[in-house]
């Protein structure tokens, strides 16, 4: 125990210089304030130009003057859509006087809304968005459902087009699936990406710091006063906190960027804008704390095995130029895991959420997001937490072995054969 | 306190790059650790510092072995190095705080080394106005400046034991001698220096015991003084106002050079440097210089490896 603690000391005073040294560079700096701008922007330009090209909400203009509405679904249709703000123009007639006739019908789950006439393709189309939103609505109120479910039965709709003959081009019947999982898909979606930033993110900067201290050769200075261990962990710890605020920064910036979107354009403007992370806010509401705390255990293991991977790759190079031939490897587990999960959240099934809960690398996107939602109960969580765990240790006492080995190496970079050859004691590399 | 290398053992394939090397420091001084290119100095220094696994070996430091995480060593590399694009004070800092010297002690003592090697203007850049002057990073310095900065990471902690790896290579005369006066003032101090160098009039101004190695092995080992005095005074420096060449190749004397009447000779050993110096009174040649010296360390060390680099074999 002592000799671990050993090689651990002097840890604090290379993650303290490494995180100093991030957050003055002049590059990260720049990086930091560019994407903190465009975070604040993006939001109030993205509304501003919607409603300038009219891509935003449909208004009261948008519908025909005079619809027959057919209702044959078991909801009050009729009494329900006079009630919305957006037919306040809209008088319902008989068929022969219509300028679109409207047919919804079905019952829970689905329905039918099959929208025709002679009023132009957008009041048509305007239309049948509003009767598909006027259905949702009553479906849901129907449903006496709580909070989560509500919100995944929000995501739950597909459009489908049947074209029945070529001069029926605005024949569009809509069909409500309420077992289409939109809420769940968008989540691990999400939280994919947020997975996906962070692992390529901080194992590029673990990298960089790595080789360049190496192509610098001070290694040997630094090794008088600290353990090769303790000054990759230094670094991995570092860059995690480094990405971590970083991550933090941006989304307060996202948060400013609502603000200021809600001061400009008015609070529906928001409300459109976050309706496609709605489907989280149950989630939270309902798990509370222990959701976020889900988010950063997760969060954390998967930096760190993708760090520690860094760490080994970077541990091989010696110069700058072989940057990028180190990040193959941490990008293309990346990568593949990023698009493994995007697969995994449109299948269905127990076992799928089992396999993408335990599978290593898989369960870095998936694991928190199938517990989250549901699919998966806490003891497989665990399970993956600690599978996630042994795989973080044992690339810790690979990165720490190979790194003392190769930390002084100074030649062509090492393959992964050399390298696993260096791990189990062959040759050194010095 | 002392310093015992036993043993010291390393191979790389199949071929061994250290081969027993074994000396002691029992009290304060320069030891200097000479060998050709490849003989295996760095990485003895290297297997000393535990920055690489030894094949056999130990290497103790007051009769514990030495750990530089706790013991107070300082060293400069051979290769030399810092993060180019950090501000210096930071870098300086850093390795102050690895040491573990205290913040505030540590700036005290780098504005003292900054004044001693002159790099105030680096380690303190001056405003420019009323803005904020921006701290020097290390690829704006001159290789000898940052090698100034590299020996101050070396003695930040005041360390007992110091190894400096060619620590003259690459300077100006002046800053040559900036650092022998900072190199003469560790010894004043009773510290333990392991020096190792290719300059050998510089290891001789210093050193008072060497290890030779060739070819991984140490093929010379001991106090300098006596090791001189082992192989003789067989240097002559001669002087004469007159033509003394006849006479010394009637002695069968080495010319090793020969500039007009001034001459350089080898000599088997005083009596024969006697029997010249008789030999020209009695011709009436006026000797204006006679002086006969021990091998220099250079001499010795060129004998020692018979002219034969370790990269050359």
């Amino acid at each position: 125990m002592g000799k671990y603690k050993a090689s651990l000391s002097g840890t604090r005073q290379v993650f303290s210089f490494t995180l100093t040294q991030m957050c003055k560079s002049r590059g990260n700096l720049v990086s930091l304030v560019i994407l903190l701008v465009l975070m604040v922007v993006s939001m109030p330009a993205m509304t501003f130009f919607q409603q300038r090209t009219g891509g935003g909400e449909e208004t009261e203009s948008d519908l025909p003057a005079l619809v027959n509405l057919v209702d044959e679904s078991d909801l009050s249709l009729t009494s329900a859509v006079k009630l919305l703000p957006e037919w306040s123009g809209v008088t319902l007639v008989p068929e022969e006087e219509a300028e679109a006739q409207a047919t919804v019908t079905g019952s829970l789950p689905a329905y039918t809304i099959a929208v025709t006439g002679s009023a132009s393709g957008d009041a048509l189309r305007a239309l049948e968005e509003s009767l598909r939103q006027a259905v949702e609505n009553l479906r849901l109120q129907a449903a006496g459902l709580t909070a989560k479910q509500l919100a995944i039965l929000d995501g739950g709709l597909r459009i489908h087009t049947p074209q029945t003959d070529d001069a029926a081009v605005d024949e569009k019947p809509i069909v409500v699936d309420a077992d289409d999982d939109m809420s769940n898909f968008w989540l691990q979606y999400g939280y994919s990406i947020a997975v996906m930033i962070l692992c390529l993110m901080s194992a590029s900067y673990v990298i960089r710091a790595v080789i360049e201290e190496k192509s610098s050769r001070l290694v040997e200075l630094l090794l008088v006063s600290v353990e090769p261990m303790a000054l990759l962990l230094g670094k991995v710890l570092a860059a995690m906190v480094y990405v971590l605020g970083l991550l933090a920064v941006l989304a307060a910036g996202w948060g400013i960027s609502l603000a200021v979107t809600a001061a400009i354009f008015g609070g529906e403007a928001v409300t459109s804008i976050t309706s496609g992370i709605a489907g989280l806010i149950p989630l939270i509401q309902e798990q509370g704390v222990w959701a976020v705390a889900v988010v950063v255990i997760s969060l954390t293991l998967g930096y760190l095995t993708m760090s520690l991977l860094g760490g080994l790759s970077g541990a091989s190079c010696s110069q700058m130029e072989e940057m990028n031939a180190a990040s193959g490897a941490v990008m293309t587990l990346t990568m593949a895991g990023y698009l493994a999960s995007c697969v995994v959240s449109a299948l269905p099934g127990k076992g799928v959420a089992l396999l993408s809960t335990l599978c290593p690398v898989l369960s870095l996107f998936c694991a928190p997001v199938q517990y989250l939602k549901g699919a998966v109960s806490l003891p497989w969580l665990l399970l993956s937490w600690l599978i996630q765990l042994v795989l973080v240790v044992a690339l810790a006492w690979l990165s720490g072995r190979v790194y003392a080995r190769l930390i002084i190496y100074n030649g062509k970079r090492l393959n992964w054969r050399q390298i696993l050859t260096m791990a189990r004691g062959g040759k050194e590399g010095a | 306190m002392s310093l015992e290398v036993k043993d010291l053992t390393k191979s790389y394939g199949g071929r061994v790059v250290v081969d027993h090397l074994s000396f002691t420091m029992d009290r304060p001084g320069v030891y200097a650790l000479l060998g050709t290119n490849g003989a295996g100095k760095t990485t003895s220094i290297r297997m000393m510092l535990g920055m690489l696994s030894r094949d056999g070996g130990t290497v103790l430091w007051n009769g514990a072995p030495l750990d530089t995480r706790r013991c107070s060593v300082g060293y400069l590399a051979e290769e030399r190095g810092l993060y180019p694009k950090y501000p210096l004070m930071d870098q300086l800092l850093y390795f102050a705080a690895l040491r573990g010297v205290e913040r505030q002690e540590a700036r005290k003592r780098i504005r003292d080394w900054a004044e001693r090697l002159e790099l105030e203007e680096y380690l303190y850049p001056a405003s420019n106005g009323r803005r904020r002057a921006k701290p020097r990073t290390a690829d704006q310095l001159s290789k000898g400046n940052q090698q100034k900065i590299q020996l101050i990471t070396a003695l930040i902690a005041n360390p007992e034991l110091l190894i400096l790896d060619e620590p003259l290579s690459g300077l100006d005369p002046v800053n040559t001698d900036l650092f022998k006066g900072i190199i003469r003032e560790e010894i004043r101090q009773g510290k333990y220096l392991i020096m190792s160098s290719h300059q050998m009039a510089t290891v001789e101004e210093f050193c008072t015991d060497l290890t030779i190695l060739h070819r991984s092995k140490p093929v010379l080992q001991g106090n300098l003084n006596a090791i001189k005095k082992e192989r003789g005074r067989v240097n002559l420096y001669l002087k004469t106002e007159g033509d003394a060449l006849p006479y010394i190749q009637a002695r069968g004397i080495t010319v090793r050079s020969r500039k007009e009447q001034e001459y350089e000779l080898r000599i088997t050993g005083e009596q024969q440097a006697n029997g010249l110096l008789s030999d020209l009174m009695a011709a009436g040649i006026t000797v204006v210089t006679f002086d006969l010296r021990e091998p220099s360390l250079h001499e010795i060390f060129v004998e020692t490896v018979g002219g034969v680099s370790d990269g050359e074999v």
